[in-house]
């Protein structure tokens, strides 16, 4: 396997790492608030518990 | 409350994970007690949990949960809460510990079974009110009479049975710092919530002022019953006050214990920070000598060793300045500070409760802007909060301390005192004094109202414990290393990869890196930042550096390795930055650090603070104009004055 297919592979899975990062600090909370003022309790409950504060 | 009301409740106290949590413990205590009185020493000895203390009020401003096995095999739910000196509460963290005990907001945290109520042994007079106040509740009470070392070192002689049966509470010495009393404590805590039959019903109601002198009487007439020798003021705390808060004196003190703490950031780190250094420089060879030239050694070498290797050189330094506070804080000189920092605060119109924020700000803008929920104007809140992220915090000690260390000279000013120590002081002082200015500036116009007084407790001084000192900065190292190796090492990858992709066409004649996406984006955004005499590499930097300040470090040192075709990762970010940029974009840099808001996190939490857009983005937009005029200026007038 050459260098660069490796090298795209680490790129990918750190792009991932990095959205999925993002959703947990900075989306999850404000999306959960937005669930509730909707009304819908489960799926705010479920985002809710993807926050993290780290 | 239907089950929508009950969860928007819940999602605005963070307090779902809390009602999953209330449903596993079968019992519940609460800590609470006076600011300062060590309530938070004492969860962390009954938990062995490391939340953060001081040796000085409102460090706690939410309540903390943790969990405790008793010797009988019992597990109870411990929870600690902010300070207060009564239950009638005015700010939002005294709100907190009033809705938990009263049980206004039984949805949100469980109402406690138990109220361990923590008393400073040696305020005895002030401490007991709010005991008899807890009292009024109905629910079991234990009083823990923490610093009862102090108290008897002072020559406190009281009867505890006495005590006791005159409050009518059980009664237990404990010195928390020690873990001294714990166990008995946790005992008495057992046998109490074992005579619990059904719960007890409360009715909080606002407490008028006839019960308030009443109150003061009761605990006139219980100390004299229970005091055998009262303790002897301490002279010394007195004798060192007339000094440390004297207004001239004081003041160079205060002056001489900052510049100290920079002086010794630079020059007892030099040394971890060479050894960090060489370090990285040999992983970095044998990398280089192992995998064969190609993108993959690029993306380790320039990439990843680069980028993280950068910032992590800095732990000396973060390591350092963190010493300093904790030790400022334990000791009870900080309260101190903000006493004489209080007449120039006074002046803007910040208020004298703004100082702890303000100073905690020094350490992170996050908790610094949870800090102000001690301050009880929403104006003067606000004011604090937009103010706060000018102070510098750790994050920008990487910046500073890079461009320092390559572009000012490490020559003696005067003794001791050295150029690069006086900059960074300097640039410490920069921050203050603009926070000191945009309040002045948002109290005229915005915030317009009287000037607040100060009332704040000055705690005695104590010599630090170093179990609180050590256990703080091994969280601080630990979190500075984590995010090294999470953020930045992520931010670097990505920066690789723009910074190396697409590949230069065929026959190229300019560097490669100017084809990436990175160089594209860069020469895009450069014309913007081309007045403050920033180049497109710094402009493609500060973008990821929103993430987190020193990600700065990181993205530099990512974009000139990879531009750099002849050396690579190989060479130290300091020496490059020396050679390409000109004494006026280091300190151009320099000022934009200070002033701008570049951080995701601080926007975040005084969103969530205010409960509004509006001021987020007020604070984005303000500071980065702020930091774009400032910059400005100090690029124009040193490429000026080279020029002359």
């Amino acid at each position: 396997m050459s260098q660069d297919w490796i090298v795209f592979g680490i790129v990918g899975l750190n792009l991932v790492w990095i959205l999925v990062r993002f959703y947990r600090t900075q989306i999850s909370e404000p999306l959960s608030r937005w669930f509730l003022s909707r009304g819908r309790v489960k799926w705010a409950m479920r985002v809710r518990g993807h926050h993290c504060k780290c | 409350m239907n089950e929508v009301e009950t969860l928007q409740h819940l999602s605005l106290q963070e307090g779902l994970s809390r009602t999953q949590s209330k449903a596993v413990a079968q019992k519940t205590v609460a800590l609470a007690g006076n600011p300062n009185c060590g309530k938070t020493a004492l969860f962390n000895a009954i938990t062995g949990g490391k939340a953060k203390v001081g040796n000085y009020p409102g460090v706690t401003v939410e309540s903390k949960e943790g969990r405790v096995r008793t010797a009988t095999g019992a597990e109870l739910r411990v929870v600690d809460l902010p300070g207060t000196y009564s239950l009638d509460a005015k700010t939002p963290d005294e709100m907190i510990t009033r809705d938990v005990l009263c049980g206004l907001d039984e949805k949100i945290e469980a109402s406690p079974d138990l109220v361990i109520a923590v008393a400073d042994a040696t305020q005895l007079e002030r401490n007991l009110g709010l005991v008899l106040e807890l009292q009024k509740l109905g629910r079991p009470i234990v009083l823990a009479l923490n610093m009862m070392d102090i108290a008897q070192q002072r020559g406190l002689d009281l009867d505890l049975s006495v005590l006791s049966r005159e409050l009518g509470v059980s009664v237990v010495p404990t010195v928390a710092t020690r873990r001294q009393g714990v166990v008995t404590l946790l005992s008495e805590v057992e046998k109490k919530l074992g005579e619990l039959d059904g719960r007890t019903l409360i009715s909080w109601t606002p407490t008028t002022q006839e019960e308030i002198r009443n109150r003061f009487f009761e605990v006139d007439r219980i100390l004299k019953l229970s005091i055998r020798k009262n303790s002897v003021p301490t002279l010394w705390t007195d004798r060192v006050d007339r000094v440390v808060l004297h207004p001239l004196w004081g003041s160079l003190i205060l002056l001489c214990v900052f510049g100290l703490m920079f002086q010794t950031i630079f020059n007892w780190a030099e040394i971890p920070k060479g050894w960090i250094e060489s370090q990285i420089q040999v992983l970095s060879e044998g990398i280089g000598q192992l995998i064969p030239d190609g993108p993959l050694k690029s993306l380790l070498v320039d990439g990843v060793i680069s980028g993280v290797g950068s910032v992590i050189v800095f732990l000396p330094q973060i390591s350092l300045l963190y010493l300093f506070i904790l030790f400022l804080e334990d000791c009870g000189y900080m309260p101190r500070a903000a006493f004489l920092m209080d007449k120039w605060m006074g002046k803007v119109g910040l208020h004298g409760r703004a100082f702890i924020p303000l100073l905690s700000s020094f350490a992170c803008a996050v908790p610094g802007i949870m800090a102000t929920r001690t301050i009880e104007n929403r104006r003067d809140r606000l004011t604090t909060i937009l103010v706060s992220p000018l102070m510098t915090c750790s994050a920008r000690l990487p910046v500073y301390s890079m461009l320092i260390a390559a572009f000012i000279p490490n020559q003696i000013v005067f003794g001791p005192i050295r150029m690069q120590g006086l900059v960074m002081f300097g640039l410490y002082f920069a921050g203050v004094l603009a926070a000191l200015l945009v309040a002045m500036l948002l109290r005229a116009t915005f915030f317009r109202g009287p000037k607040p007084t100060l009332l704040m407790e000055l705690p005695t001084y104590k010599w630090p414990d170093s179990k609180n000192i050590v256990l703080g900065l091994l969280e601080r190292a630990r979190l500075f290393i984590t995010r090294a190796g999470t953020v930045i090492l992520s931010v670097s990858i990505l920066l690789w990869f723009l910074s190396s992709y697409p590949k230069p066409p065929e026959g190229a004649l300019d560097p490669a890196i100017s084809y990436s996406f990175a160089g594209k984006i860069g020469q895009t955004l450069e014309p913007f930042v081309k007045p403050i005499g920033f180049n497109w590499k710094i402009a493609v930097a500060l973008i990821p550096s929103f993430a987190a300040r020193e990600v700065m470090i990181g993205s530099l040192a990512t974009v000139y390795a990879v531009g750099d075709q002849k050396s690579g990762g190989l060479e130290l970010l300091g020496h490059r930055l020396a050679r390409d940029w000109s004494l006026a974009t280091a300190l151009s840099l320099l000022v934009w650090y200070v002033l701008a808001c570049q951080c995701l996190s601080t926007l975040a939490v005084t969103r969530r603070e205010t409960n509004s857009w509006t001021w987020p983005v007020v604070m984005l937009v303000y500071m980065t104009t702020l930091a774009y005029l400032g910059s400005f200026v100090t690029y124009q007038l040193v490429s000026y004055l080279g020029r002359a």
